[in-house]
């Protein structure tokens, strides 16, 4: 069913509507919410609270909008107000990198799904190096795929000045993963 | 010395025109040096082109006596060519620096890495029993929607950094409108009570009471008249007390007095016998 249409029905009640809705944006939002708190229990309460604070809002929503980003701005609005209130995690926190093993996709073969769960760890541990707006860019634009406009729109910057953070970001990640002793031949981590 | 100092005296080093110890120095970098040696035989005229063209690269050297190396150029436009939204011309003038510059190369490789494995960690199980969770917070939304939405607002308004600081800024505005300015409710008209206090202080604190508003007056005046019927007895036994010093202090001037005039002021002078007959007369 299209989202629209879900969401239309989730205004007018339909808690069947609402499930499905939740169904289908909890692995993204948990994927939003994980990549700002760094915690696994931590983002599923966030991913929970998001869920309430979009079931609250979605009077507010304006069907002219496309869905996901509006979801995405007001989880990222929810994430940011809980790392307020924990006073801000200090920038480059460790991380478990069990906590990325969730990022394991199926591959065709056994050694290929594990090469690709080793690149994912390898880019997740370059990532937290980063700092956060550049973190933050990556999210938006590589990982949650939003467009240039709707960046600028979510961060209030100029179009220009998406696209140019967002290179510089993609080359700093890059960077960061050389530095961790990726190289071009290697199939997995060195 | 490195690459780019040599290339910067090559035309003086060409010529003979450094000093010895600059031509020490370069003739040691040359001998360790291929791209530099090759570089200087060239400008030397010592080089045939046409014997080996392939093996000579002078690109790095050029470029470093010219514009500068290429490398943040072609950065600019990476993440572009990856995502195939550069144009053609731009697209073969990156690859033509990426077949030639290693580090260039490894970057794009490692880019376009993260470009393939990044939007596969948009989404992350959040694990059993969650939908379930979520589904039970969001089932209060008919009944108590409009107060969850109404503590929602109070969290993040408390949640605000500069909460604080706005609320104290509201509330001493608040307390300047009520009390302190000039056309405030309760303020007390200070230039006023000012003039009286430096007129006559006493009068400025009988008058006090005359100044009062209206709802300060009544529980003020309530307060006095208990206090006079608590210290009743005192209050009479001291008055009394008062008087009596009085009425003595008075006895003791007028002894003084007294004393005064006997000592200082002359005797009044005995009237004449003569004067005294007549009058009888």
């Amino acid at each position: 069913m299209d989202v629209e249409e879900l969401v239309t029905r989730c205004r007018a009640g339909d808690a069947l509507a609402w499930e499905a809705l939740v169904r289908r944006f909890q692995a993204r939002v948990y994927g939003l919410a994980l990549h700002y708190v760094r915690n696994a229990e931590e983002a599923r309460d966030v991913a929970q609270e998001i869920f309430v604070r979009v079931y609250r809002r979605l009077d507010g929503y304006r069907d002219t909008d496309a869905f996901l980003p509006w979801l995405l701005r007001v989880g990222r609005n929810v994430c940011i107000d809980h790392l307020r209130r924990l006073k801000a995690r200090p920038a480059g926190a460790s991380v478990p990198v069990d906590a990325v093993a969730e990022f394991a996709h199926p591959g065709p073969t056994p050694e290929a799904a594990s090469e690709a769960a080793d690149r994912r760890r390898l880019v997740h541990r370059a990532m937290q190096g980063l700092s956060e707006p550049t973190r933050e860019i990556i999210l938006l634009k590589e990982i949650q795929g939003l467009g240039f406009d709707e960046i600028a729109s979510l961060l209030d910057i100029p179009l220009g000045t998406a696209k140019s953070r967002s290179n510089r970001a993609r080359i700093e990640l890059a960077r960061a993963v050389l530095a961790l002793g990726w190289s071009p031949g290697a199939g997995t981590l060195s | 010395m490195d690459c780019r100092e040599f290339a910067d005296r090559l035309d003086d080093f060409v010529e003979g025109l450094t000093p010895p110890a600059t031509t020490s120095a370069m003739e040691q970098h040359r001998s360790g040096c291929p791209e530099c040696r090759i570089l200087a035989e060239f400008f030397g005229g010592g080089l045939d082109l046409a014997a080996d063209p392939l093996e000579i690269d002078l690109a790095p050297s050029i470029l470093a006596r010219t514009s500068g190396q290429a490398c943040g150029a072609a950065e600019e436009r990476l993440g572009s060519l990856i995502d195939g939204s550069l144009n053609s011309i731009d697209a073969g003038l990156v690859e033509m620096h990426l077949g030639r510059c290693l580090d260039c190369r490894s970057l794009a490789a490692a880019m376009a890495m993260g470009a393939r494995e990044l939007p596969l960690m948009a989404e992350i199980d959040p694990g059993p029993q969650f939908v379930q969770r979520v589904v039970a917070a969001t089932s209060s939304r008919g009944r108590a929607g409009r107060l969850a939405a109404l503590s929602d607002l109070a969290l993040r308004l408390v949640v605000r950094p500069r909460f604080a600081f706005e609320t104290a800024y509201g509330a001493a505005l608040v307390v300047w409108l009520l009390f302190g300015a000039p056309s405030a409710p309760w303020g007390v008209p200070r230039e006023r009570a000012l003039e009286l206090a430096r007129a006559n202080p006493v009068r400025a604190v009988v008058a006090s009471s005359r100044d009062l508003p209206g709802w300060l007056a009544g529980p003020v005046d309530a307060g006095r008249r208990a206090l006079a019927d608590a210290g009743g007895p005192a209050y009479e036994r001291a008055r009394t007390e008062l008087k009596e010093g009085a009425v003595r202090l008075e006895a003791v001037g007028a002894h003084l007095r007294t004393l005064w005039r006997s000592l200082f002021e002359p005797e009044p002078e005995p009237q004449p016998a003569a004067s005294s007959a007549t009058q009888e007369a």
